[in-house]
């Protein structure tokens, strides 16, 4: 009796065991399957990433030098991963995974770097540092009219280190002596070299204004009030600086920064707009003259770059923009030389949700032209930019019968000469603070200034 | 190709499983095999397949002469010969530019240092093929009379570029008659799936980790940045170089045991038992004790073709520590051809040494307990030389450790790092323990299996190893970061 209950249980057993092994075999056959059919479907491949804002890798061109030194094989390779079928809805479900590593609503993404000390005494003028020696315009290479190749075409949708507080996200910013310094080297030969009046606006970014003072203190991110104090009192005399500091700080409560995007608000650029006012002397616009539009739903590069965190999609940003009331036109040339009017504020309320900061201007364009035709004093200036002034060119338009704005990043001519030609009145640099500590963004707007 | 790709996973495996299973005869099978490593091995390299190629022929012929030759002295003529080829071919390719620059630094020769290219894999199929043909001298293997089967053993995707060292004595029986059935087929994907989830889930995450805290690899190897590299190390809070040796030293098990897991897996699906590589080495209660459980198809063939014929242990004490010494200073520079690798090996020569003279008795005195805590100490300084090309990173972060760079203890990028993986990092101790197999292997067990919670767990074990190869192939969508990391050596 016994020894047959063992022996059926023990058949019973090999029973079971071979059904799993059979259904696994079939299984595992039906997965390679499955990913194999996928894979070839060509159609499914998609060619450009919206929320990584980059082409994905193209199939490669067949050559036999890249036959033989293997990088046609490692193109294939690249192609075949970075294009995969229904890539974003499976990096998504990745970032859910990912969320279960561990706990905090506090995450680094990226390396961290150090910063150097911030000097206490600004930049003395009478001896520039040499740095600044090595970048005569001598040693400078000649600016032809053609784009140039190294141009850096920073994609800021990746960044070098970022702390996820909550659901914002926060830039770490870490002072670079050397590249403040050309910063300021830049500047003050701009001013020197040219008749306009030169306007500096370094712009903090979200980190050291709305970061608890705990959290702010704790990160090893430079102090940035400390940093705007150093780039603005080493400026020479004729620079006028436009201190914004502290009234972001004092409207730190306020939607002045995105959370999911590392941009500013229109209302945090419209603060400092009025700081410009004052220096500039003249009387800022109040806001509530201008009407106000909403487009809901923004999910930036801090999203992208968490690939999709959850939270944020569950508590957008919104972009408000403030309406011109000028009788206005804007032309913009952009990076492929196509010239085109354009509205100041484009409706972009049927674009994605990464695209929602496209408002301002036309987004980033090598240049941009927009007259206030309701002035007809002559009175123009040049913005010298990336996307941070996008926000806050705007509020300009009052001010100005022409307003250039140039990117830096994208422009290939220069400001000096260009500012003499038009008989420009003022030249506007306004940067938000990390680009002065950026060596590829320094370094093409060297080339671009005086 | 390395086989966390999604190329190598959805087209090249399916294609390469169809078609040995459409191949009905063993030698249909073996062609099926042989035509698909040579493209798997010049996907990577297209040049360098022909010098596999050219190898393999040699030590053909080479095995071919000492088997016929007359009498012991023309056969070891033949096997010197064959050493020269092999090691010489070895010594130009992973150690021409290495050697080169050192003579350059002595003597101001040569004027240019010449930038050759590691052929990948190397280091790995070289030493099978060596270990053949010296097996075949000792006369424990008959010579391979067929040249592609040869070539197939030698050029397998499974092994060929990152190991296991396969030895020709342990296949050579399969590669004439093996035999494939469901269970096998079904412990080999099961053995895959493991290797996949461990390099593509926890490996390429880890290795992230330890990028954060000790420099990208790249980036630390650069020369000219060794200032700036420096000042970054020097600075780093110590808590966050612990987490990056922790890091690190789960990645390299990880890594590359999951490659082994993988190359197991897919050689049971056809019919060939690779023996292990790795035997959870980080539970290991001496040095010595790690090695026989780490890489074991190295250590071992270091055992049996340099300590043992330099008489081992059998010619007294000096003899075995200078034996001992000779085997990790090869083991080290096996690694590669840099000074922190020559190092490694001498660190580990040290402790092994020590360990046969004195320590290994001391141990046994003392609780288990502190065998464990002071392997696992040397293996995880070991990994601070191992991973730092540049010796005086390697130093900064040692120091860094214990808060000597006047470095604080932690900030708070630290403690958000920890705490960020937490989890996962509680996930990959467990992974490099034994606690999983050994669950798994009490519910096979005979007593087990057959009850209610034994059937449960063989069911379970399906959807386990599927979750984890969907998972896997999710988790290399969109990964830019994946290398395997004994694929430069």
């Amino acid at each position: 009796m016994e020894n047959n209950g063992l022996s059926r249980k023990s058949n019973n057993k090999k029973h079971h065991r071979r059904i799993a092994e059979g259904i696994l075999v079939l299984l595992f056959t039906l997965v390679l399957a499955c990913g194999f059919v996928l894979s070839l479907c060509l159609p499914l491949r998609p060619s450009v990433s919206e929320n990584e804002k980059r082409e994905l890798s193209p199939f490669p061109a067949f050559s036999f030098k890249a036959l033989f030194d293997g990088s046609y094989f490692h193109g294939i390779d690249l192609w075949f991963s970075d294009t995969f079928p229904l890539r974003e809805s499976i990096i998504a479900v990745n970032s859910r995974i990912q969320s279960l590593h561990g706990i905090g609503n506090v995450q680094i993404k990226g390396n961290l770097e150090q910063g150097d000390d911030i000097p206490d005494a600004p930049l003395s003028t009478t001896e520039p540092p040499s740095d600044l020696a090595l970048q005569t315009t001598a040693t400078e290479p000649p600016t032809t009219a053609k784009e140039p190749e190294d141009d850096p075409d920073v994609p800021r949708e990746s960044f070098d280190s970022f702390l996820l507080y909550g659901t914002g996200g926060y830039d770490y910013y870490n002072f670079r002596k050397d590249m403040a310094n050309r910063y300021i080297g830049l500047i003050n030969r701009t001013a020197a070299g040219s008749n306009a009046a030169l306007y500096s606006m370094v712009v903090p970014i979200s980190t050291d204004i709305i970061l608890p003072e705990s959290v702010k203190k704790s990160i090893n991110s430079s102090d940035q009030k400390k940093a705007s104090e150093y780039l603005y009192g080493s400026m020479a005399p004729d620079v006028k600086t436009i201190p914004v500091y502290d009234s972001l700080m004092a409207h730190r409560n306020e939607y002045i920064y995105f959370r999911t995007d590392h941009h500013w608000t229109a209302l945090g650029a419209y603060y400092c707009y009025v700081e410009w006012a004052k220096v500039k002397g003249v009387e800022p616009v109040p806001l509530s003259k201008y009407e106000k539009v909403t487009y809901d739903g923004f999910l930036g590069s801090f999203y992208a770059a968490t690939n999709k965190n959850a939270g944020m999609k569950k508590n957008p940003d919104y972009v408000d923009a403030y309406k011109p009331f000028n009788n206005v036109s804007m032309r913009i040339r952009d990076k492929k030389g196509n010239e085109f009017g354009n509205k100041v504020l484009t409706d972009v309320s049927t674009w994605s949700a990464s695209s929602k900061y496209l408002t301002f201007i036309g987004g980033d364009n090598p240049y941009t032209v927009i007259e206030n035709k309701d002035l007809t004093d002559g009175s123009s200036c040049i913005v010298v930019k990336e996307s941070y002034a996008n926000a806050f060119v705007p509020f300009l338009i009052p001010h100005y019968q022409t307003i250039h704005v140039v990117d830096f990043r994208y422009w290939s001519g220069n400001v000096v000469s260009f500012a003499k030609e038009k008989n420009i009145d003022d030249i506007l640099y306004l940067n938000n603070i990390s680009v002065t500590r950026s060596e590829p963004l320094i370094k093409r707007m060297e080339k671009v200034s005086g | 190709m390395v086989f966390s790709n999604l190329f190598f996973l959805y087209i090249f495996l399916p294609l390469n499983l169809l078609f040995y299973s459409l191949a009905k005869t063993i030698p249909a099978k073996n062609a099926v095999m042989l035509v698909f490593s040579l493209f798997f091995y010049a996907w990577g390299e297209p040049k360098y397949v022909l010098l596999l190629v050219g190898m393999v022929f040699a030590d053909w012929i080479f095995a071919l002469l000492i088997e016929n030759s007359a009498n012991k002295k023309t056969a070891r003529f033949w096997l010197v010969l064959a050493c020269i080829v092999n090691l010489g071919s070895i010594g130009i390719f992973k150690y021409g530019t290495f050697i080169a620059a050192n003579l350059k630094a002595l003597t101001g020769y040569p004027a240019v240092i010449p930038a050759i290219a590691l052929p990948i894999g190397i280091s790995f199929y070289t030493f099978q093929i060596l270990s053949y043909v010296i097996d075949v001298y000792r006369g424990e293997v008959k010579a391979q009379r067929n040249f592609a089967h040869l070539l197939m053993y030698v050029s397998l995707f499974h092994q060929c570029i990152a190991g296991p060292i396969v030895r020709y004595s342990d296949v050579s029986a399969e590669i004439i008659k093996r035999q494939t059935n469901i269970p096998q087929i079904s412990a080999g994907i099961t053995r895959f799936a493991v290797g996949l989830a461990k390099k593509a889930l926890l490996a390429n995450t880890c290795g992230l980790i330890a990028d954060a805290a000790w420099l990208t690899d790249s980036a630390a190897a650069e020369a000219g940045n060794l200032a700036a590299n420096s000042a970054v190390l020097a600075s780093r809070p110590a808590a966050f170089l612990w987490l990056g040796a922790l890091a690190f030293a789960l990645q390299i098990y990880l890594d590359f045991s999951a490659y082994s897991d993988m190359a197991i897996g897919m050689g049971l699906m056809i019919g060939f038992h690779y023996k292990e590589n790795f035997l959870y080495p980080y539970t290991a209660n001496s040095v010595s004790h790690f090695w026989r459980l780490w890489h074991i198809s190295l250590s071992s063939f270091f055992r049996d073709y340099v300590y043992f014929p330099l008489g081992g242990s059998r010619r007294g004490l000096a003899r075995t520590v200078f034996n001992l010494f000779i085997v990790w200073l090869l083991t080290g520079l096996w690694h590669g051809a840099s000074w922190n690798f020559v190092l490694w090996g001498l660190y580990f020569f040290v402790f092994i040494a020590a360990e046969k003279v004195f320590l290994a008795g001391v141990l046994k005195k003392l609780p288990k307990v502190f065998g464990h805590i002071y392997t696992l100490t040397v293996v995880l300084f070991s990994w601070v030389l191992f991973r730092f090309r540049q010796l005086p990173l390697g130093w900064l972060v040692f120091k860094g450790m214990f808060a000597l760079n006047k470095n604080p203890f932690t900030s708070f990028e630290t403690k958000t790092m920890w705490l960020n993986y937490i989890f996962f990092l509680a996930v990959a101790i467990i992974a490099v323990t034994p606690l999983v197999k050994k669950i798994s292997d009490y519910f096979a067990s005979p007593k087990v299996a057959a009850t209610v919670p034994g059937i449960i767990i063989n069911y379970a074990r399906i959807p386990a190893v599927i979750l984890s190869v969907i998972l896997s192939t999710f988790a290399l969508v969109g990964n830019s970061y994946n290398p395997f990391l004994y694929f430069q050596f």
